[in-house]
């Protein structure tokens, strides 16, 4: 007889089943194993490829993240050279162009009235088989490629392949070139090359506007080079690094000392330094068989003679020079996009090579021998080239392969234009872009996560690319498209390009040298090593080149001005969107700029002395007129500049209907002409520019409005210290007062040390907290009501300190700030359901299952890190593939924040527990401080003295945020070194 | 009947259990291994084995489930030594698996608290 309780138990079993059933569909209904199971999956644990990101030029290795086939996360490669473990916001967002929802599924065809309609591979293949053939007959270089920088098996393959056809046409494409600085290697040292930077080594930089924290060259590189150094020269009076520009981009603002020269004046500001320095006869040694050379080459620069021109005080210039000489190894690294690019480029990096040779830098912190991938880019004046002879129908069949001129160079270059008048245009784009809008037929690239290939920055470095995943829809690899091709047209072309397929090619070619040797041994082995490792990584010898004669190369008027007034526009690479190419992927649009913190839309910086004068404020509409073109856009007022410079971010006025790059801003590269004047160089900067008020205001979403930290925030609990004071430990101001009775962390107690002195802002931490959390886009209107969802911001305080003439002091503070898993938690005892509480490890946990979502929490929150979900957002298909199956997604009425990472706390304490060993520093990695370039955040067990966390806990620059409300926040924050922060008056 | 009769350890086809949060299902390709030549004139292995050539896995209806809240790692419990029959019931005594055993939190508490293992809630609400 079955007794009532487990009767009614058992109805109430298969009722509520049957209900369920009948609900919202449960995912797990049903459970479908594979027919044959993969070696390398476990479900429920994730696999790991070793491969490279190709977001721009510098080639940092990846390790991508993937469950059950499936990418989740992309992560740096600690065993590659470049990158060493890290990647950047860029690169940390490329996980979502994977899914990107505008992708091509298919190779598509332009009909008769200009619709792409689908198309199968081997119908594709042999149309433009045929396209090729009759080109072929046309004569020789009738066939043009444009792509992005190849090396390796693509580089071979596509150099074949044009061969084959009759053509030498083929350009490697990059939207921002290295030109001038790779000629003055060639004027210099005889080296056509780009130099291989070693910051970390340096005792003081001076950066002429290189943007190398940002978008410049390597930048993931180059700072956690530049943290390194800072953290080395934390007490050095005079900082670590002077960028001399006339705009302080991102790396500007992390700067100790800016001077700000009229624009185009930077070489002069540059040869002044060298002529004050053998004027002063302080050159290092190993400089001196050039001194006389240098001295009569730069004898018209002294530093009062080009004060005028440049607007810079000659003391400030013999200042900066007598440092560069002093702190030697220093480096002078020339000049960026944004900031310096003009007719002048090729002087002013002439310039500082004859700086770096002055101070005895050439072999320390700056060498030849290694090259870079970017010294075969197409200059400007090959664009220019190709673009004439499309206009005048040279070309036939254009082939188009990850590259977007039609949006990226200046409309000036006419290179729109060109492109309609070649009868067939064919593009590999793995996503519509605006040269795919002018394509007759397009061949569907994988993504490079999902592809074969290989790529090498610089000698040395030869990083492989290998799929982390299959392809998510019907794309072909080119290199397989190129090869079908080929043995299509005629029996020659397939004979010089062979049958195989594009992973055998990748293969056979990477084996290099023991494959040739007939050693199929080591060949094999060698693959694996890559495989696993992502790459092959060699040291180089360095060369030691002597300086030949620079003199004739420098010649400039030291009392010349651009022709500059009313304003010089400074067009400059966005640290989100590069020059535009990632503008489609949600993260980088909602995640706001480092510097104007606007999200979801662009801007216009203006000086504020220069807005006064005119009339503008904040939000109005502002148009910008050069002698090319005129656009509009809502004026931003930023003192990051010299009041007669005004400046926009790259890539936005997208043109595609891609659903968040399209129809969103204005195109800054409207404004520019198509060389420098008198120069053929590329040029991001249009002088002459007028500036007006229209009337109309736009909403501009800034997500933090106010950047001027508080002139009355008393130094001691400051997020700044002057270094000469940065071994004074403070004592907290408030003695500590307890309501509640001390927790209990009888095990471990996490927590964090975050040093603003290393922290550049540059967003990456917070790009992957979105990939590994789960956090939802929230849009436009969401984000102008303070309801984005991150749970890590990035805050710049901007701080006052006094300039010294033309010396100024950016004094910024990049603060990360996240749930700070407070000791004595305001928002714990307000929570009526007990969702939130003290756990026993310290962490302040979040229980979304019980959250009733009154909010009383995030009310009580003085640190305003917990984020509401105020409606059910949405993943459109198929950027739901990307989620992180470790963590709940949160649905409508629930509190959300940081938890550390828990779901990496509990899977480290998982494989402790399998492996049989205790938890050991560094096994739990928060996704924040696994990707920082600057390895500004450390996570531990603050119980266990000897972990990283613990000591810089107990640094004396360490200090909580808000310390005088004594929440006992379990991140310590060390303060930034900066030359000349006010003292304790105490 | 794999279990009672033919003494098969849970981990020989749910591999899973001991290094990851999901015990798994085992792949076709497992069954076929034996049911190749084992049994093969029962109806039953006759569909496995008609699957198997028409290149289909098996849609196998879920029997414990949890919400989704909750998050459970198999790989701990199997190294604390607990027992599969504990939440799955004693499974050599059924022809077919039936849900015998609820997976209520409060069975997970009270055994988490017995056999001293962290009763905060993150552990599995995360």
């Amino acid at each position: 007889m079955i007794e009532r309780r487990q009767f009614l138990k058992t109805i109430g079993i298969s009722g509520s089943a049957a209900l369920l059933e009948q609900c919202a569909p449960t995912p797990s209904h049903e459970l479908i194993p594979y027919l044959v199971a993969p070696d390398d999956v476990v479900p429920g644990v994730a696999a790991y490829y070793a491969t490279t990101c190709r977001e721009c030029p510098a080639g940092c290795g990846a390790l991508v993240k993937t469950m059950n086939g499936r990418i989740t996360k992309a992560e740096g490669n600690p065993a590659h050279p470049i990158g060493r473990g890290r990647l950047c916001v860029r690169g940390q967002a490329a996980v979502q162009s994977v899914y990107n929802p505008d992708r091509f599924r298919t190779p598509l065809l332009r009909d008769a009235h200009g619709v792409f309609q689908p198309i199968s591979w081997p119908d594709a293949e042999s149309l433009l088989a045929a396209k090729l053939g009759a080109a072929m007959q046309g004569g020789a270089d009738r066939v043009a490629w444009i792509g992005e920088l190849l090396t390796g098996a693509l580089d071979t393959l596509t150099s074949t392949w044009l061969a084959a056809l009759g053509s030498r046409r083929r350009l490697f494409y990059e939207t921002f070139d290295y030109e001038p600085l790779v000629e003055a290697g060639a004027i210099a040292f005889g080296r056509r090359e780009v130099p291989r930077y070693e910051l970390d080594r340096a005792g003081f930089i001076v950066s002429f506007g290189a943007e190398f924290l940002e978008t410049w060259l390597s930048n993931v590189e180059f700072t956690g080079a530049y943290a390194r150094a800072r953290r080395r020269q934390l007490r050095d009076p005079e900082g670590t690094l002077l960028v001399v520009a006339p705009r302080l981009s991102l790396t500007g603002l992390n700067a100790d000392a800016w001077i700000a020269p009229r624009p185009g004046s930077e070489a002069l500001v540059a040869l002044a330094m060298a002529h004050a320095i053998v004027a002063d006869g302080v050159a290092h040694s190993s400089a001196a068989p050039y001194v006389r050379g240098i001295a009569s080459a730069v004898a018209p620069y002294a530093a009062e003679r080009v004060a005028r021109a440049t607007d810079v005080d000659a003391a400030t210039i013999r200042r900066a020079a007598r440092r560069f000489v002093a702190a030697r190894p220093s480096l002078a690294i020339g000049g960026g996009v944004g900031g310096t690019s003009d007719r002048h480029a090729v002087q002013l990096e002439l310039a500082c090579l004859l700086l770096n040779v002055l101070a005895g830098n050439i072999g320390e912190t700056i060498g030849y021998g290694a090259g870079h991938a970017v010294d075969r880019l197409a200059t400007r004046n090959d664009m220019l080239e190709t673009t004439r002879t499309m206009a005048s129908g040279g070309v036939d069949v254009l082939l188009v392969h990850h590259a977007n001129p039609v949006f990226t160079l200046p409309p000036a270059v006419g290179f729109a234009d060109a492109i309609s008048r070649v009868p067939f245009v064919v593009s590999f784009a793995g996503a519509p872009d605006e040269t795919t809008d002018r394509a007759h037929l397009v061949l569907p690239d994988h993504h490079f996560l999902e592809s074969w290939g290989d790529y090498a920055p610089r000698a040395g470095v030869a990083s492989l690319l290998q799929p982390a995943a299959a392809p998510l829809f019907d794309t072909r690899a080119t290199g397989d498209v190129l090869i079908e091709v080929a043995n299509q047209i005629t029996a020659d072309t397939a004979r010089a390009v062979g049958r195989t397929t594009w992973a055998d090619y990748v293969r056979s070619r990477w084996a290099g040298g023991a494959a040739a040797a007939n050693d199929q041994a080591a060949a094999a082995a060698g693959w694996q090593d890559a495989l696993a490792s992502g790459g092959r990584f060699e040291a180089v010898d360095a060369v030691r080149p002597a300086l030949g004669d620079v003199a004739r190369a420098l010649a400039i008027d030291p009392d010349a001005q651009e022709p500059a007034g009313p304003f010089t526009f400074i067009a400059c690479p966005s640290t989100h969107f590069y020059d535009g190419r990632s503008a489609n992927e949600s993260w980088l649009q909602e995640v706001p700029d480092p510097i104007t913190k606007i999200a979801w839309g662009d801007w216009i910086e203006i000086h504020p002395d220069a807005a006064r004068r005119l009339g503008i404020v904040d939000g109005d509409v502002v148009r910008v007129t050069s002698a090319h073109g005129r656009i509009e856009a809502a004026a931003h007022l930023y003192a990051g500049m010299r009041p007669d410079v005004i400046a926009m971010p790259l890539g936005y006025g997208r043109l595609r209907s891609s659903r968040h790059a399209g129809a969103r801003g204005s195109n800054a590269a409207l404004l520019l002409p198509p060389t420098a004047a008198g120069s053929p160089h590329a040029v991001w900067r249009a002088s002459g520019v007028r500036v007006e008020r229209t009337g109309p205001r736009r909403v501009v979403i800034m997500l933090q409005a106010h950047v001027a930290s508080r002139e009355d925030a008393a130094p001691p609990l400051g997020k700044i210290v002057d270094p000469g004071r940065a071994d004074a430990r403070e004592p907290p101001q408030h003695p500590p007062v307890d309501l509640f009775p001390p927790h209990e962390h009888r095990e471990h107690r996490w927590g964090m040390a975050i040093d603003l002195n290393s922290c550049t802002g540059c967003n990456a931490c917070v790009a992957a907290c979105y990939a590994e959390n789960n956090i939802a886009v929230v849009g436009e209107q969401f984000c102008g009501q303070g309801r984005e969802m991150s749970w890590i911001r990035i805050e710049r305080h901007a701080h006052t300190v006094p300039s010294e003439s033309s010396l100024h002091r950016p004094a910024n503070v990049f603060l990360p700030m996240l749930c700070q898993q407070c000791d004595e938690a305001p928002c714990e005892s307000v929570c009526p359901v007990y969702a939130t509480y003290h756990n026993p490890e310290g962490l302040n946990a979040q229980v979304y299952a019980r959250c009733i979502g009154t909010r009383f929490c995030s009310n009580n929150c003085p640190y305003k890190v917990r984020r509401f979900n105020w409606a059910r957002y949405g993943w459109e298909a198929p950027l739901g593939e990307q989620l992180n199956p470790d963590v709940t997604v949160r649905s409508a009425g629930v509190m959300e924040k940081c938890t550390f990472c828990v779901q990496r706390i509990q899977g480290a304490k998982r494989a402790a527990r399998l492996d049989g060993h205790l938890l050991r520093d560094g096994d739990i990695v928060p996704a924040c401080a696994q990707t920082c370039p600057a390895e500004a955040i450390v996570f531990g067990d603050l119980h266990d003295p000897e972990s990283r966390v613990s000591r810089a806990a107990s640094d004396p620059r360490g200090y909580h945020v808000l310390e005088e409300l004594n929440t006992r926040p379990a991140i310590t924050y060390l303060r930034r070194s900066v030359p000349g922060a006010p003292g304790d008056e105490r | 009947m794999h279990v009672a009769d033919d003494k098969l350890d849970c981990e020989l086809c749910h591999s899973g259990a001991r290094r990851s949060p999901f015990a798994g299902i085992p792949p076709v390709e497992r069954c076929i291994g034996c049911h190749k030549y084992v049994l093969t004139p029962h109806p039953e292995v006759a569909k496995l084995r008609r699957m198997w050539e028409a290149r289909k896995p098996i849609r196998w209806t879920r029997v414990y489930t949890l919400p989704q809240f909750v998050r459970f790692d198999h790989a701990s419990h199997v190294l604390a030594k607990v027992g599969c029959e504990t939440c799955h019931g004693d499974v050599a005594s059924m022809d077919r698996i039936g849900r015998v055993v609820e997976p209520a939190m409060g069975a997970c508490v009270r055994c988490h608290r017995e056999r001293r293992a962290p009763d905060d809630c993150l552990t599995c609400h995360y």
